[in-house]
């Protein structure tokens, strides 16, 4: 029996250290739209201050030391079509804080910032982190697909 | 008489790993809060913590006595003294020994046999019969012959006068033994000296210390046992006196450290060893330079000349010529064998490293020579190179083995022969998610309950303690680790602690008599010495480091032009031309991910502002991309100059060949230099000193004395005062964050290159990325995910086509076996080799009878996919699980 695309990830993720066939993303792709999420490709095209929800596969935290003292925390996502760069402030910190580094995919909801002429210069001021959507691939696939499955 | 009445010497610092407790700088204050002005750090055969214990006491005002505590067969502990400098380099050797037979050289080696220490024991005090001695064990015994005749032998050693045995008063059955070596050391002559072996600061401490011994346990499953209780803590004169009964042996404490007293490091920085005259070096040094300028062009520029004379005087003047020359040797060694390299730091800013070792040409993108080197430096400049990574090691290689020739013939004769070089080693500290899982461990906490209470703990704090961090952090809100109290407190205690050493990544040091004379050697697995000295250590005593760093970018580099040779193109990565506007294109489209310093998701940002349009601006975002100029909305005000939206301020026409290239934002620090020299009338030299006054001592008082100079020099000049002020405003206002220019054109470069392969091929360049190991900051899969949407194919790994790295496979990239969960290089290696032996795997039966591989290998080759379109007959398939499962 072939293997859907969500098994074929899961194996890979299971059995090697790179993705070969389809990003993780991708297989949550038509349930995450569903959710609101826009894929990292569409940001380019949006006007900045938009408010957008975005899924991605996290790559590494920054925390770079500030003035203030305060943590930002400075997090690269990927989903399939490209890298997410997105600034999460403290107090979002404070509420998300156990969320945001225990899982594998974070869906962010925040403002949309763009700064120069280039579409990629962007940053997402995450204002929320949506829960059923963050977390490791098994639990938000399974997130997704309970409902469906329960309620087709 | 001695004017010390006691003295503790015998005591341990955090640097005897996972034993002592303390740094040297604690000891030392706590030792001057006892009112104490000598104290000795005794390491357990190693002296790692000497030079900054040594620096702290010269700071406190303190004796500094240094030494080590080693194991001698047949005798036992031993505390060993050094009297003068001559003794520390005898200790150097006595560690080098005993550390030179040592198959892994974390573990503690066995005991030195007697014969190595013969003729090693001038300039020594030694300390004999310490806790856990044979001595000590025969004394306690009454074996009082035994104990003479190996007395006699360390006397031997040792000299007359040299010699002590050790009372102490911690376990019961240690009055016996001090009663035994008191009656032996009167019969013999010899002295006896009180002390309190020291493993913690203070009594409270000892918890620590047993947990610390507790890892050693666990962890690297060590036969040793903690100090038997609480006493072994830093002791006052008082509690001394009260603990010690036999009359003369606190004071002899004093009498040691005064015989100690003449211990002391050179003072000064130290040249490199000399292998010319220095007349000789000069001329060689000339001639070489001249010969590369010639081979420039047909036409050399007066400015080459000129600038090409100036440094060569002033390298004269100072007496670099022969290191100048040692360095060409090793750029001339490495491009003889083809590794890629590149200076960097402030020496790319010098014509003669430019025409001897390769790199920017500083003429031409406006450097400045008196930034590596001027008449007011009087340390001796770095000139750091680095290397393709995977090569590094041949040259580091052949630096130790021409400078310390033994190595190569023996691997382990460290002392006697000539030994001028070796490895600079790092001393790692433990970080917090380290401690807790440690020190739990220890505590006898199950795997599975460290996991979950270590889940959300960070790698590292940041200078925020750990008890603090536990309330601070949001992501600990909930955390178990809260409730454990005992645990916290240990973890809290074992933070920043040393607890183990490996090499630097690059830091060769060069000495210029035998290596042995500043610290113990110790071999690395690859038969390197390796020095028991920091990079901060080396700085401390004043010695010549170079650094031959290994850039993977190199590799990556390297490894993209390899794949491009296998189908016929050659590439002139070093002349590419810097007007490319495919590879402008790509910088400014944001891209970047896997080009060289601008890939970070900063970075990223940053090149998409700032459109990029020629190689200064590569330069110009490279330096402004870092916390200092971010934070002063420096990159903000370049940007809006650039593009027109704010007005460019110069201050003064004599300054706008200076401040013109960056809109009149101070961006470098050779622009603060040129600044100081033209409008202020400093010399370079004193321009540079004003520069580094400026950057490391920014107080209010230092700043002051700065504008005063400023303002005088510039009413010289007859320079407006209001203006005058204003420059120094806004030279005071950015010259702390000034980046190094020449260093910025110099990482430019490789940038450049790597954003060219981009742009170019880009099949070649994630290949390369993916096969130089860990470039960047992105994983592999990161890597190989950007690769599938720039349009290439990913092809998975396959028993019968992959081989042990990333390759090229039509418009693909056919992944490796070793990406396979269990399989690593070496099981991929195996798996290729067996391949091109015996022809391609026909079935999974054929591959499993041909390959044996670990359970979790097995799983990982067939649910990857590895075997897929082979053959399989599924009931060899099931009998096979089965028999794992059984």
């Amino acid at each position: 029996m072939k293997e859907t695309r969500l098994e074929k990830i899961l194996l890979e993720r299971t059995f090697m250290e790179v993705y070969c066939h389809f990003h993780p993303v991708s297989a949550l792709r038509r349930d995450i739209s569903r959710q609101g999420a826009v894929p990292a490709s569409m940001l380019s095209s949006l006007p900045s201050g938009s408010r957008v929800v975005v899924t991605g596969l996290v790559i590494f935290f920054h925390t770079p030391p500030t003035r203030s003292g305060k943590r930002i925390i400075f997090a690269t996502l990927e989903d399939e079509t490209g890298l997410l760069d997105a600034v999460i402030m403290p107090n979002v910190q404070e509420r998300w804080g156990k969320v945001i580094y225990t899982s594998e995919i974070l869906t962010l909801e925040g403002r949309l910032l763009k700064q120069g002429k280039n579409g990629k210069s962007l940053s997402i001021k995450a204002i929320r982190i949506i829960p059923g959507l963050s977390g490791s691939i098994q639990e938000v696939s399974y997130a997704l697909r309970q409902p469906i499955t329960e309620n087709p | 008489m001695s004017k010390y009445h006691f003295v503790n010497l015998d005591v341990t610092s955090a640097y005897s790993f996972l034993y002592g407790t303390f740094s040297p700088r604690a000891l030392v204050k706590r030792a001057r809060a006892l009112g104490q002005e000598a104290v000795a750090l005794t390491d357990i055969w190693n002296t790692w913590g000497v030079a900054r214990f040594y620096r702290c006491c010269l700071k406190e005002g303190m004796q500094p006595i240094v030494g080590a505590r080693i194991e001698i067969e047949g005798a036992g502990w031993v505390v060993l003294l050094a009297k003068d400098l001559s003794g520390y380099s005898n200790i150097c050797r006595i560690i080098s020994a005993g550390l030179a037979g040592q198959k892994n050289t974390q573990s503690p080696p066995s005991p030195l046999l007697l014969k190595k220490v013969e003729g090693l024991g001038k300039g020594i005090v030694c300390i004999c019969g310490c806790h856990g001695s044979l001595l000590r064990k025969q004394a306690s015994k009454g074996r009082m012959d035994a104990c003479k005749r190996r007395v006699l032998l360390l006397e031997r050693i040792f000299g007359e006068g040299n010699l002590y045995f050790c009372l102490q008063q911690n376990v019961p059955s240690d009055r016996d033994a001090n009663l035994v070596f008191m009656e032996i050391s009167r019969k013999l002559g010899l002295g006896a000296v009180a002390l309190n072996h020291t493993a913690y600061l203070e009594r409270g401490d000892f918890q620590v210390h047993k947990i610390l011994v507790e890892v050693q346990r666990r962890h690297h499953h060590r036969d040793i046992r903690p100090l038997p209780n609480d006493s072994f803590f830093l002791l006052s004169k008082e509690q001394m006196s009260r603990k010690m009964e036999v009359q003369g042996a606190i004071p002899a404490s004093g009498e040691i450290a005064s015989m100690c007293s003449g211990f002391s490091f050179p003072k000064g920085r130290l040249h490199p060893p000399r292998f010319r005259k220095r007349e000789e070096a000069e001329r060689i040094l000339a001639r070489r330079a001249l010969k590369c300028l010639a081979r420039k062009g047909t036409l050399t520029p007066f400015s080459y000349i000129a600038a090409l004379d100036r440094e060569l005087e002033t390298v004269r003047k100072k007496g670099l010529c022969d290191f100048f020359l040692l360095v060409n040797e090793v750029c001339l060694f490495a491009r003889k064998r083809g590794i890629r390299h590149s200076i960097r730091g402030s020496a790319a800013g010098s014509l003669l490293v430019h025409l001897l070792h390769g790199g920017p040409d500083p003429i031409k993108h406006g450097l400045l020579f008196e930034r590596f080197i001027n008449d007011g430096r009087n340390d001796l400049p770095d000139i750091d190179i680095d290397f393709d990574s995977e090569r590094r090691d041949e040259v580091t290689s052949w630096l130790i083995k021409r400078f310390s020739p033994a190595v190569a013939t023996s691997g382990t004769g460290y002392s006697g022969e000539r030994m001028q070089a070796a490895l600079v080693s790092t001393v790692h500290t433990m970080r917090v998610r380290g401690a807790v899982r440690l020190a739990a461990r220890a505590m006898g906490y199950p795997l599975k309950e460290i996991d979950r209470l270590s889940r959300c703990l960070p790698w590292s704090l940041r200078g925020i303690p750990l008890l603090e961090a536990i309330e601070r952090l949001p992501e600990l809100k909930d955390s178990p680790l809260r409730h454990e109290e005992a645990l916290l407190c240990v973890a809290a205690s074992m933070e920043g602690l040393p607890f183990q050493a490996s090499v630097h990544l690059g830091g060769v040091i060069l000495v210029p008599d035998h290596i042995n004379n500043w610290s113990p050697v110790f071999p690395s697995r690859k038969g390197f010495p390796i020095a028991q000295l920091d990079k901060d250590d080396v700085d401390i005593l004043g010695l010549l480091k170079l650094d031959l760093l290994g850039l993977r970018m190199h590799t990556a580099i390297k490894k993209a032009i390899e794949v491009l040779s296998q189908e016929g193109m050659s590439i002139d990565m070093d002349h590419l031309p810097l007007d490319d506007k495919r590879t402008f294109d790509l910088l400014c489209s944001g891209n970047t991910l896997g080009v060289f310093q601008i890939e970070s998701s900063g970075q990223r940002n940053l090149v998409g502002r700032l459109q990029p349009r020629c190689f200064d601006d590569i330069v110009i975002e490279i330096s402004l991309f870092r916390p200092g100029p971010v934070k002063s909305d420096m990159v903000n005000r370049f940007i809006k100059r650039r593009d027109g939206a704010e007005e460019t301020d110069i201050l003064h026409e004599c300054l706008s060949d200076i401040l013109s290239p960056t809109c009149g934002v101070i961006v470098f620090q050779e622009q603060v230099l040129r600044i100081v020299h033209r409008f202020a009338g400093f010399s370079y030299s004193d321009a540079d000193a004003f520069r580094r006054a400026m950057t490391k001592d920014r107080s209010k008082g230092e700043m002051g004395r700065l504008k005063a100079a400023f303002m005088e020099g510039a009413k010289r000049m007859g320079r407006d005062r209001a203006l005058s002020e204003l420059v120094f405003e806004r030279i005071a206002a950015f010259a702390a964050y000034g980046f190094c220019k020449a260093h910025a054109v110099s990482f430019s470069h490789i940038t450049w290159q790597s954003a060219w392969l981009k742009a170019h091929q880009p099949l070649a360049f994630y290949i390369g990325l993916l096969n130089a190991g860990h470039v960047g900051s992105y994983p592999p899969f990161v890597i190989l995910n950007e690769a599938r949407r720039a349009g290439l194919k990913t092809l998975p790994p396959h028993v019968n086509v992959s081989g042990w790295e990333y390759r090229r496979e039509g418009n693909g990239i056919r992944v490796p076996l070793h990406v396979i969960r269990g399989i690593g290089i070496e099981g991929a290696k195996k798996i290729v080799s067996e391949r091109q032996k015996g022809g391609r795997f026909r079935s999974w039966e054929d591959f499993f009878s041909r390959i044996r591989l670990s359970r979790a290998a097995r799983y990982g080759i067939i649910f990857s996919g590895a075997l897929s379109g082979l053959p399989v007959d599924t009931s060899q398939g099931l009998r096979f699980h089965e028999r794992d499962a059984a």
